[in-house]
């Protein structure tokens, strides 16, 4: 029981600090780059790192530890401006699950997972379950599902996953180096 | 807790093979000291010896096992190689 309640609590910080740099950051960016930017896509959303490695370690339990904080991001979204449906946050947790389980389940099946490292298996299965999640949404959120709002999905989830990958990268960089100097 | 730790460990190693892949694995410091002290010896003469390389300021805090270790590594990695027919001299690469 301990175990739930402390995965829940390390993925839904992770998860928060990841959607307020989304959210805060990247899609009020966006917007200033280009007004045809679609405020409910942000085209590097980090959340969805935090998603694939919750995947790969937790299994289908992330899908629930990762909702409420999930929710929170829905709750702030709409509240600046942006007009997501009641149902994404789950939607969007299910499909990429599905996406992801997907792509574990060839990658196993192929025993690809000994070709290649675990990261590019990642980043495989993060674009997996960005398209399911993109498929998903759009059809969610636009009613039918435009060709832009899939690219749009499937390239802001992917570039979130390899963003977030570089941060823990420096993260246990700065960690390492911090060690070396104590 | 036993749980936590491994999956951070496992993390941690898909992390450093990430960073592997994209050639930004980092040296220690003796490594980099060592490199630091070869491409100075080799800039005044030409190349480095061991027992220069020993006698270096920027080694002397370094014992001379993590000394040997580091060329041996540096090696392994390509970053420099033995001077053939001379017997412990180094270059950079």
């Amino acid at each position: 029981m301990k175990n739930h309640v402390d995965h829940f609590v390390i993925v839904s910080i992770a998860f928060i600090v990841a959607s307020s740099l989304t959210l805060g950051f990247v899609i009020p960016a966006q917007s200033l780059l280009s007004q045809y930017a679609i405020p409910e896509i942000g085209l590097i959303f980090l959340p969805h790192g935090i998603r694939v490695i919750a995947f790969h370690y937790l299994g289908w339990k992330a899908v629930l530890h990762m909702l409420p904080a999930s929710y929170l991001f829905w709750a702030l979204s709409n509240t600046s401006g942006s007009e997501l449906d009641v149902l994404s946050p789950i939607v969007s947790m299910v499909a990429c699950y599905i996406g992801f389980l997907g792509a574990t389940v060839v990658v196993q099946k192929e025993d690809i997972g000994n070709k290649i490292s675990t990261w590019k298996y990642f980043v495989l299965a993060g674009a997996t379950s960005s398209f399911v999640n993109g498929l998903a949404l759009s059809w969610l959120q636009f009613a039918d599902t435009p060709l832009s709002a899939l690219v749009g999905y499937v390239v802001g989830d992917t570039l979130g996953l390899a963003v977030c990958l570089v941060v823990l990268m420096y993260a246990f960089r700065l960690l390492r180096l911090s060690n070396e100097l104590n | 807790m036993q749980t936590r730790i491994s999956n951070l460990i496992d993390l941690k190693k898909v992390v450093q093979q990430l960073e592997k892949d994209l050639g930004l694995g980092s040296m220690s410091s003796h490594e980099k000291a060592v490199l630091l002290a070869i491409s100075d010896l080799q800039q005044l003469d030409g190349v480095a010896k061991t027992k220069a390389i020993l006698a270096h300021e920027l080694t002397t805090s370094i014992s001379r096992p993590s000394i040997f270790r580091a060329l041996n590594k540096l090696e392994e990695h390509g970053k420099l190689k033995r001077v053939e027919g001379s017997h412990g001299s180094y270059l950079t690469v």
